[in-house]
């Protein structure tokens, strides 16, 4: 029996990008704040098929819904988002009987105050004093209400506003006939058009529109949402969302300090708040403020009585000034760093003849080589302020850390749960995975890395938080899932000598095995096969661990060769000699040897 | 001429003790074999722990101590247990291993059973195989009657 279905797209919801750990790509401003999983959709009280499980994350600007995909390694990955401004009010429905506790979003009727949406409803003049180009809202231009400069304080002229209102109108009109009918041309509009919102599309069947979005999504695209009944055009600003494995009361609270946040944010975005309030670090570029090396000694410096807004040739003069002294202040500090710098790469030269002439002349000098070594470890101290003070990127990605423990941490508070406990470790396993790729871990330890090593290189990244060993073991486990490239080995390190049964009750049983995560292609039959070409082609010789690791055929993981070498010795393949020195495995000659004699 | 060993000899792992188990049973076979063959070229009857022949090397062990702690004796380059030529040797417990082998093949037999300081027997015949040996030669080449003592002394001794 084939589904009659419907499908609408709307403007409210948009395509968000998700790292390769199907987490949601954030912004420098945007923090993780929660997550929940096993969520539906709901279209007012009717479910969207195609949206009925999936992982929700709560950012401080966005809801961000993350379809649930069974190989998430093979399909496409890729989550709807709901920007936090369209959100107008929410409301907590309780569960009953059968029914799972929801979360209700009315959405805003009124076109939000989006940055892309502002670009439309506001209108650039320039002022014809200071020929500052200068922003007003499009209502604001009548005759009582007239804007003025933000520089020299300057009224504008009326009637050139009106003319340059009348000529956006024309232009956004027709860049709306041009775009796709079914998306809302302009926000503005939007509540005259109200049915212009939902285009609905009828006598398509969910599948067939699941394929699609498989098969082409981009992210400048609408999500398709699949319904099996038709709704009212009411129905169109609420969406529910359905909590199944409960947590729907601390998602509500969460989302209700979001939503303040977000209106906080938006208001001071807007200049609303702290009016007048100087901004030095947006004036410098509005486009990336928050990574901006900005020197602390600035503000300090920058004590002027700049924080009100004056008006005419003095207020315009005092500006000027004030940005000179800005423009300044960064210069000299960028010019105190290039002659840091400069420093810095003298004394390496400085260092680099002494070496060239202590081995030239091949008599070690104790006096020259102290000298080179304290200057080598000054230079060191300074290089690294330098590159702390340089790389201010690290500081954010430090900042992200905390929002992302934050939100792990709370998850296991509220996960005593065992559905909240799995997803603690699934979504632990995501950061990991994304903190693989990131810093690029596998490539950079020659396709292996010990869980061991990965566990303190992501427990010092996360700071003063730690994953227990247990649940970081649960996490590594089901990487695999989320890549198939990665697998997990246990690496066998016990000890070649054999524990006699006398000896063996007397010394507990020890695990002597290591996990470790390393690329799918490194394997161990390859490494074997490639022991044993070496072994082949001599005789009566053997070679140590390390050694065969140094052989151009044999360049892996001394962890992961050892582990193959001690298999091989176990299976008779190889026999072993241990020294002093260490052990040196050779080709198996005393079975051989048996069959000569 | 002095004896030629095996080139399994001349092999590092050989002095390891292996874990593999069936190479462990032919180490072990291989050493038994090589320790008959030894003995057998040099006349050795007797092995101490350490692997050295003869009567030298049990010169300071007691005859009348019985106690039998400690079965660890040092393994000396005289020992057919050290190959100086590569510079390997024989642990002691790997060398009381092969003993025992030994002994429950009945190649050897503990000089004392009470205190195993004084060594093995070597039987590179087993006992069945030298009383034919003695019977044999007897019957070729026995004239007249011999006493037990002039039988070992004599010039046409077997050993």
């Amino acid at each position: 029996m084939q589904i009659q279905g419907f499908s609408f797209t709307s403007e409210f919801w948009e395509y968000a990008q998700l790292t390769n750990g199907g987490r949601p790509v954030c912004s420098s401003k945007e923090r993780s704040l929660f997550l929940t999983a096993n969520v539906g959709l709901y279209l007012g009280n009717s479910k969207i098929e195609n949206y009925q499980n999936g992982r929700l994350y709560l950012t401080n600007l966005r809801l961000i819904y993350v379809p649930y995909q069974p190989n998430e390694a093979l399909e496409k990955k890729i989550g709807l988002s709901l920007n936090l401004a369209y959100i107008e009010n929410v409301q907590f429905q309780a569960g009953f009987m059968r029914s799972s506790p929801k979360i209700l979003l009315i959405l805003t009727q009124i076109s939000p105050d989006l940055e892309q949406e502002t670009l439309h409803k506001t209108l650039n003049w320039d002022c014809p004093i200071c020929f500052q180009s200068n922003k007003c809202d499009l209502k604001v231009g009548s005759r009582f209400n007239v804007p003025k400069c933000e520089v020299c304080g300057v009224s504008a002229n009326v009637d050139e506003l009106n003319k340059l209102k009348v000529e956006k109108q024309i232009i956004s009109r027709s860049k709306t006939n041009k775009g796709d009918t079914n998306i809302i041309p302009n926000s503005v509009n939007r509540t005259n058009n109200a049915a212009n919102k939902l285009k609905l599309h009828e006598g398509r069947k969910p599948n067939s529109l699941k394929d699609d979005l498989s098969n082409e999504i981009s992210l400048s695209s609408k999500p398709v949402f699949c319904m099996s009944v038709k709704t009212d055009a009411t129905d169109r600003f609420c969406f529910k969302l359905s909590f199944r494995d409960g947590g729907a009361r601390i998602f509500y609270d969460k989302l209700k300090f979001a939503l303040g946040q977000a209106k906080w944010l938006r208001a001071d975005s807007k200049l609303q708040v702290n009016a007048g309030a100087l901004r030095v670090a947006r004036n410098i570029s509005a486009t990336d403020a928050d990574i901006q090396s900005i020197p602390s000694n600035v503000n300090s410096k920058l004590n002027f009585d700049s924080t009100e807004k004056r008006a005419g040739i003095h207020g315009l003069e005092t500006l000027t000034s004030l940005r000179n002294t800005e423009v300044s202040t960064f210069l000299n500090s960028s010019l105190r760093d290039l002659q840091n710098l400069m420093d810095k790469s003298k004394d390496l030269a400085k260092i680099g003849d002494d070496y060239r002439r202590m081995l030239m002349s091949s008599k070690i000098l104790d006096e020259e080589v102290g000298q080179a070594v304290e200057l080598l470890s000054r230079s060191r101290n300074s290089l690294k302020l330098l590159g702390n003070l340089l790389n201010d990127r690290e500081s954010i990605n430090e900042a992200n850390d905390f929002y992302t423990v934050e939100s792990l941490n709370l998850l296991k508070q509220t996960g005593g749960a065992e559905a909240g406990s799995s997803l603690y470790v699934e979504e632990l396993s995501r950061q990991l995975y994304d903190f693989i790729i990131e810093e690029n871990i596998i490539g950079d330890k020659n396709g292996l890395i010990t869980a061991l090593d990965l566990y303190c290189l992501f427990n010092k990244r996360k700071g003063f938080y730690s994953i227990s060993p247990r649940n970081f073991l649960l996490a590594i486990i089901s990487l695999e899932r989320l890549n198939p490239d990665l697998q997990l080995i246990e690496l066998k390190l016990q000890s070649l000598q054999k524990i006699e049964r006398g000896t063996a009750r007397e010394i507990p049983e020890k695990a002597r095995s290591l996990y470790a995560i390393c690329s799918s292609t490194m394997n161990a039959k390859s490494i074997s096969r490639s022991v044993l070409d070496v072994l082949e082609s001599v005789k009566f010789e053997g070679y140590s661990a390390l050694e065969f690791q140094g052989m151009c055929s044999l360049q892996t993981n001394l962890l992961l060769l050892q582990s193959v070498l001690n298999a091989l010795t176990k299976d008779g393949v190889l026999c072993v000699d241990s020294t002093l020195q260490g052990e040196k495995y050779y080709k198996n000659e005393i079975l051989h040897f048996e069959a000569q004699s | 001429m002095s004896f030629k060993f095996p080139t399994i000899y001349d092999f590092p792992p050989f002095f390891t003790k292996q874990i593999h188990s069936q190479t462990l049973e032919t180490q072990k076979s291989h050493w038994i074999q090589l320790i008959l063959d030894y003995c057998q070229y040099n006349k050795i009857w007797i092995l101490s722990l350490n692997g050295e022949s003869g009567d030298s090397a049990l010169d300071h062990v007691d005859p009348q101590d019985e106690d039998d702690d400690d079965d660890y004796a040092e393994v000396t380059k005289q020992s057919i247990f050290t190959n100086n030529k590569i510079d390997r040797s024989l642990k002691s417990e790997f060398i009381m291993e092969i003993y025992n082998e030994m002994i429950s093949k009945e190649k050897a037999e503990w000089v004392n059973p009470k205190n195993h300081k004084h060594g093995i027997i070597v039987y590179w015949h087993t006992l069945e195989e030298w009383a034919n040996i003695i019977f044999e030669w007897v019957s070729a080449s026995l004239t007249c009657i011999l006493t037990f003592r002039l039988t070992l002394q004599g010039r046409a001794t077997l050993c």
